[in-house]
């Protein structure tokens, strides 16, 4: 029945198999809209489905940590974490995992306005597969991780994206899973949080937990990573050190995680919008 | 799952200031209004069974439930978009939840038959466990239906719309707000690949017994209901990888 099928005899933590994947160029859904209609009518824009991975194969061992780029600036990394932890299945090929993924993508759209910032930790624990008992046990962490205080039992609404950030992140560490398949920086927050956000991940490094990083974030890569794949045109055209993988693609900036960030504010935003239509007929 | 459950009828009725009374007042209306019309406007013709008035709500609730919970199932996949790419549980869940929601809907919504019951002073017989039948039946047929509906809908969004139709049309082809056995002899086995059909009449025998069709007829309509099951469970497997792109 459950979506993500683990293989605990496989002794690779995540393995791509020759794994083909295609994606419609504009989601369906975002297509509603007059101007975008007018568009696909003038045929400016299809929804012809572009090729985004074109025979990867590459396996993790556990412990790993690879840093996955992309030459492209507008790659296709999230599709390679959505494919890792199941949430998103190959056209063709195969991919194998022995543990649980857990996927940090979306941070602050994971939030819902409306419930309480509690609600939230417990559906979005709920979604990532922990049970209701494990995360009030471990709510006491999350509350203490994220710096939350008396905001725990106040409306999400109130929230800063932030601040949203940093709940899923908490939340998602809070799953205890032994490989996590994050997207754009692997720390969120502020200078402060950052340090509590690095202690966190580097002792898991050190306890063996396997990490798939994706994006263009050269400084967290260069420190933290064992190894990168870099991907172009969806093919993997190396895959080596963190090192090897930056002089290849060229040292990229900070840039991208800014951008990273106003994507998810607009999220926050289009979260209200989107809920709302989910109403009493 | 229920939890999940519990923060979708909350965060639905909360706003609302009679909050969970919606889930009574929404069909009460509908039925006062049908038996207004049918019973007093254009009275004298006999629709079905009597009195009229609970002959008419023991089939809207159902229909209600139905036909919310098919319109809404349009929306499960979209509506819940934003949190597929990370959910490890299986997809399907977030049209289960759906249809849970509705579910509890209904269930809120029962008492309106005990209230019918009483104003009528007309109380079933042993047949109610038919009643227990039909809830179980519908249940099944929703569950594929509604992954019938939202994966279709969450592929082609034009779909949402002729789902809607296609309920305003199921309510006057279903046996709503008439008896089945009104239906001439000619047409009934045609109205009985309806798989509505034959779950409202089941939860009308309770109180009248006669409403019973022929085996045939039951067997005609749950087959019917067995295919859109089977038709749901398939279509979502040939489509979730999809699904899951759009997502």
């Amino acid at each position: 029945m459950a979506r993500v099928h683990i293989d605990p005899d496989l002794p690779a933590a995540v393995e791509f198999d020759d794994v083909f994947l295609t994606m419609p160029r504009t989601k369906r859904r975002k297509g509603g809209g007059r101007s975008a209609r007018l568009k696909r009518f003038a045929q400016e824009t299809s929804r012809v489905s572009e090729p985004v991975l074109e025979g990867v194969s590459f396996t993790v061992a556990p412990g790993d940590r690879v840093a996955v780029i992309d030459r492209a600036k507008r790659g296709h990394t999230a599709e390679i974490l959505r494919l890792a932890a199941g949430t998103l299945i190959p056209d063709h090929g195969h991919v194998r995992r022995s543990t649980e993924v857990i996927p940090i993508l979306r941070r602050a759209g994971l939030i819902n306005a409306k419930l309480t910032v509690r609600q939230n930790i417990f559906v979005i624990g709920i979604l990532l597969g922990m049970s209701p008992d494990q995360i009030t046990e471990r709510m006491d962490w999350i509350t203490s991780t994220a710096g939350l205080g008396k905001a725990i039992d106040s409306y999400a609404r109130a929230c800063p994206p932030e601040l949203r950030r940093r709940i899923v992140w908490t939340v998602s560490m809070a799953t205890q899973a032994r490989v996590f398949a994050t997207q754009g920086s692997l720390i969120v927050g502020d200078e402060q949080y950052r340090e509590v956000g690095w202690a966190h991940v580097e002792g898991l490094a050190a306890d063996g937990v396997t990490f798939l990083v994706a994006g263009q974030n050269a400084p967290v890569m260069e420190r933290f990573c064992t190894r990168a794949v870099v991907l172009d045109q969806g093919r993997i055209v190396l895959d080596g050190t963190v090192a090897e993988a930056l002089d290849l693609v060229g040292r990229s900036t900070l840039v991208e995680e800014t951008e990273e960030q106003v994507e998810e504010d607009v999220d926050v935003l289009d979260n209200r919008a989107e809920r709302d239509d989910f109403r009493a007929d | 799952m229920f939890l999940l459950v519990r923060r979708d009828l909350s965060q639905k009725y909360r706003k609302l200031k009679l909050g969970y009374l919606w889930a009574i007042l929404e069909p009460l209306g509908m039925s006062v209004t049908m038996w207004f019309v049918f019973e007093i406007l254009l009275g004298g013709r006999k629709m079905g069974g009597q009195p009229y008035y609970l002959f008419l709500t023991v089939a809207i609730l159902p229909w209600w439930w139905f036909t919310s919970g098919i319109s809404s199932s349009t929306r499960a996949f979209v509506g819940f978009s934003r949190t597929l790419p990370v959910s490890v549980l299986p997809t399907q869940f977030s049209v289960v939840r759906v249809l849970i929601t509705r579910t509890f809907d209904f269930l809120f919504s029962l008492p309106l038959i005990l209230f019918a019951m009483l104003i009528t002073w007309t109380f079933p017989g042993i047949q109610i466990g038919y009643f227990f039948l039909a809830f179980v039946i519908q249940l099944v047929l929703m569950y594929g239906l509604s992954l019938l509906v939202a994966s279709i809908s969450a592929l082609v969004p034009d779909f949402a719309r002729i789902v809607r139709i296609i309920l305003r049309a199921a309510f006057y082809l279903s046996p709503v707000l008439y008896s089945l056995a009104l239906v001439p002899e000619g047409a009934r086995s045609a109205a009985a690949l309806n798989p509505l059909a034959g779950i409202l009449t089941l939860y009308r025998v309770g109180w009248w017994p006669d409403e019973h069709v022929p085996m045939f007829g039951y067997v005609l309509s749950f087959g019917v209901s067995f295919f859109f099951v089977l038709a749901g469970i398939i279509t979502f497997r040939r489509l979730e990888h999809r699904i899951l792109k759009e997502a």
